[in-house]
């Protein structure tokens, strides 16, 4: 291996098979010997390749059950590769979870010998250190007490500092960053940024872009067992936080019930897609022929600009509107019209409505009434999901209500990026006296 | 070098917790390492030496020695063959080598025979029996032997249990029949020659008898027996090794 790679992954792949009929006695395999045990396989990590250099900050993002912790495990050596190679260059710290092995029937004290005796110190070593992990965690009175009578806070704060005094060349962390009270965060930000100026190698499994993006060099986005990317941090997050959508099926099913001119597509939909919404209620109406009809409905949505053209992207900063036609077949009394704005992660971002507006709607006839909603566009990059509702005034029965009725993407041309789900106008200036 | 000595504090520093937990909050303490094989020994003894054996007059400390070395056995693979599923809260979070914590889990099955050790000789001299060197040494390869055994099942048992969780009752039962199957609490010459045979296929057999011949008849133990008896147990030993490290391979995930 060459001498400045700290890590080097060769084509790794590692499957779980998973039985169906789970058999772990003896009593069970006798008598369940005629059948042949079915097995599922999963594969949780399929053919990853990777190099770590010394001194880099790796981190690895990626959903649940997309194979991170797997890829931990098995840089860790607590999984063996079913396929493939992981060499390694030098020794290893890993902190897949603070306090491996604390007993809480012994003291802070033997704890700290215990654990770090785990983490690969020897006695010598943890004689020298002893003193600093005690002042570091701030226990120095209660170290002589045993495990058993720490808060949750104390024994995560023991843990930590063992921790962070077990570090060898190479510290393998799954997402143990957010310990602690607000004080003991930023002593453990200090030490993690201490270790990056120590040039430690570091590989960290998160799902926080924040963290991520501020301390990596490289990032490799896991997706279903397979690395998707690996490059730049700011790719990464691009390429994370978008394919994040998939999972929120709203997004994508409902694209079909955006022209709602038909009631059962857009109750279909809702009803798949959002179990939060209220219930429509006290919306029909039997007419003269017996026909059933809502009351109100929403008709058609547009997301356009101020002469009508329909949009998809939308710059920053610039000025958009969208247009509801409801079609009412009773007249109503102040009803209420509203929309909100989804991200991808669904957050409502934004919402409005006329009660809340103090719009007075007032009597409203029997026929087609438009509702246009003029937005100045201070949302972030991204893409964005629209719903509309109209109840009555007291905001006690929906008349209707489609979610994902609309989608479209915000851009900003004037950013590199941006997490928040706003983008606010802003100046940044610097003094440097 | 370094790694030797840090893997032996791994061990001793696992042992130690082990130690802690098992006495603390006892009322006797660490005295149940005696209390334990000691009052089975009282049992048994008033029973066997009173009725069946009363033309024996060493029958006392035979059967303290077989006992003594018996209960080494059997708590160090009951507890070697546990190990790695009692640790699991460890191995599922950190790589430690499988045979650590294993061994480490015996530790505590050799201290107690160490101290049970004391009794013996302290018997033993109440007896008016004084082995000499000779006989210590040959003693201490026996015990060895057993320790060697005890720990060579817990490699091949202990990753088994991972996939057959019913192995420790099975191994409960296997070890009532071997108990019986052991000349402890009879003389091997109380059986019919075929069935003698039979016993040493049970390995305490041979070793709780060669340790009676040295230790009480200051005699020296048939040494052809004993090179036999090791030309099978390096094979078994290497083997077991062998079935642990593969087996650790898809381990952890099963745990």
């Amino acid at each position: 291996m060459v001498g400045d790679i700290a890590i080097n992954v060769s084509n790794i792949s590692k499957s779980f098979r998973i039985p169906q009929e789970k058999r772990t006695t003896i009593r069970e395999h006798v008598v369940g010997f005629r059948k042949k045990m079915i097995y599922e396989t999963y594969n949780a990590l399929e053919d990853i390749s990777f190099e770590v250099k010394k001194g880099e900050f790796l981190s690895i993002i990626g959903r649940n059950g997309s194979g991170k912790s797997t890829l931990l495990k098995l840089l860790a050596g607590i999984y063996t590769a079913d396929h493939g190679s992981i060499a390694v260059n030098g020794e290893i710290s890993p902190f897949l979870e603070l306090g491996v092995g604390f007993n809480p029937e012994l003291s802070g004290k033997d704890n700290i010998y215990l654990n770090a005796t785990i983490l690969g110190l020897s006695r010598f070593e943890i004689d020298r250190c002893y003193n600093k992990i005690v002042n570091f965690s701030g226990l120095n009175q209660f170290i002589h007490l045993k495990l058993k009578n720490y808060s949750s806070g104390m024994n995560v704060r023991l843990a930590f500092s063992v921790a962070i005094h077990a570090d060898k060349e190479i510290l393998l962390m799954d997402e143990v960053l957010a310990v602690g009270d607000a004080n003991f965060q930023v002593k453990c930000f200090n030490v993690f940024e201490d270790f990056i100026k120590e040039g430690k190698t570091i590989i960290l499994v998160s799902h926080d872009p924040a963290a991520v993006h501020k301390y990596s060099d490289r990032v490799i986005y896991l997706e279903s067992g397979r690395a998707a990317f690996i490059g730049s941090a700011n790719e990464a997050i691009t390429k994370y936080m978008n394919t994040d959508a998939v999972k929120y099926p709203v997004d994508n099913t409902a694209s079909d019930a955006v022209r709602n001119t038909d009631i059962s597509t857009a109750d279909q939909s809702k009803e798949q897609t959002d179990q939060e919404s209220p219930v429509i209620s006290g919306n029909l109406i039997v007419g003269n022929d017996n026909k059933v009809a809502k009351k109100v409905m929403i008709k058609n949505v547009l997301v356009c600009d101020d002469v009508g053209n329909e949009k998809q992207e939308i710059l920053h900063g610039e000025n958009f509107f969208i247009r509801v036609q409801y079609e009412l077949n009773v007249e109503l009394n102040n009803p209420v019209f509203g929309i909100i704005i989804y991200d991808q992660k669904r957050r409502a971002l934004f919402t409005t409505n006329t009660f809340s507006e103090k719009l007075k709607t007032g009597k409203v006839r029997v026929g087609i009434v438009t509702v246009n909603f003029r937005i100045v566009n201070y949302l972030s990059a991204g893409k964005y999901s629209l719903s509309v509702t109209v109840c009555d005034k007291y905001q006690r029965i929906y008349y209707d209500w489609i979610d994902g009725v609309k989608h479209f993407n915000v851009t900003n041309n004037n950013r590199l990026m941006s997490y928040g789900g706003v983008d606010l106008p802003h100046d940044i200036s610097i003094t440097n006296d | 070098m370094k790694k030797q000595l840090h893997y032996r504090e791994a061990i001793w520093m696992l042992a130690k917790t082990d130690l802690k937990m098992r006495y603390q909050g006892s009322w006797l303490g660490a005295i149940w390492v005696f209390l334990k094989p000691f009052c089975l020994f009282l049992v048994l003894n008033f029973v066997f030496s009173n009725l069946f054996f009363k033309d024996n007059p060493t029958y006392t400390i035979r059967l303290l020695v077989g006992l003594i070395l018996w209960f080494f056995f059997a708590e160090a693979t009951t507890v070697g063959m546990n190990s790695l599923l009692s640790k699991s809260e460890i191995l599922k979070k950190i790589y430690v080598p499988k045979w650590i914590i294993i061994i480490s889990a015996t530790v505590h099955s050799a201290l107690a025979f160490g101290f049970n050790l004391i009794i013996l000789f302290i018997f033993l001299f109440a007896y008016n029996i004084f082995p000499n060197l000779l006989h210590i040494a040959m003693f201490t390869v026996y015990v060895f032997l057993i320790y060697g055994i005890s720990l060579s099942f817990s490699f091949l048992a202990a990753p088994l249990i991972v996939r057959f969780r019913d192995l420790n009752q099975i191994w409960e039962v296997l070890l009532q029949v071997l108990f019986y199957a052991s000349p402890i609490i009879y003389p091997i010459t109380a059986v019919p020659l075929k069935v003698q045979t039979l016993l040493y296929i049970n390995p305490m057999t041979l070793l709780i008898e060669h340790s009676k011949v040295v230790l009480i008849d200051n005699g020296i133990a048939r040494l052809d027996h004993l090179l036999i008896f090791i030309a099978i147990f390096v094979p078994f030993l290497l083997g077991c090794l062998w079935y642990l490290k593969f087996a650790s391979k898809n381990l952890i995930e099963n745990i």
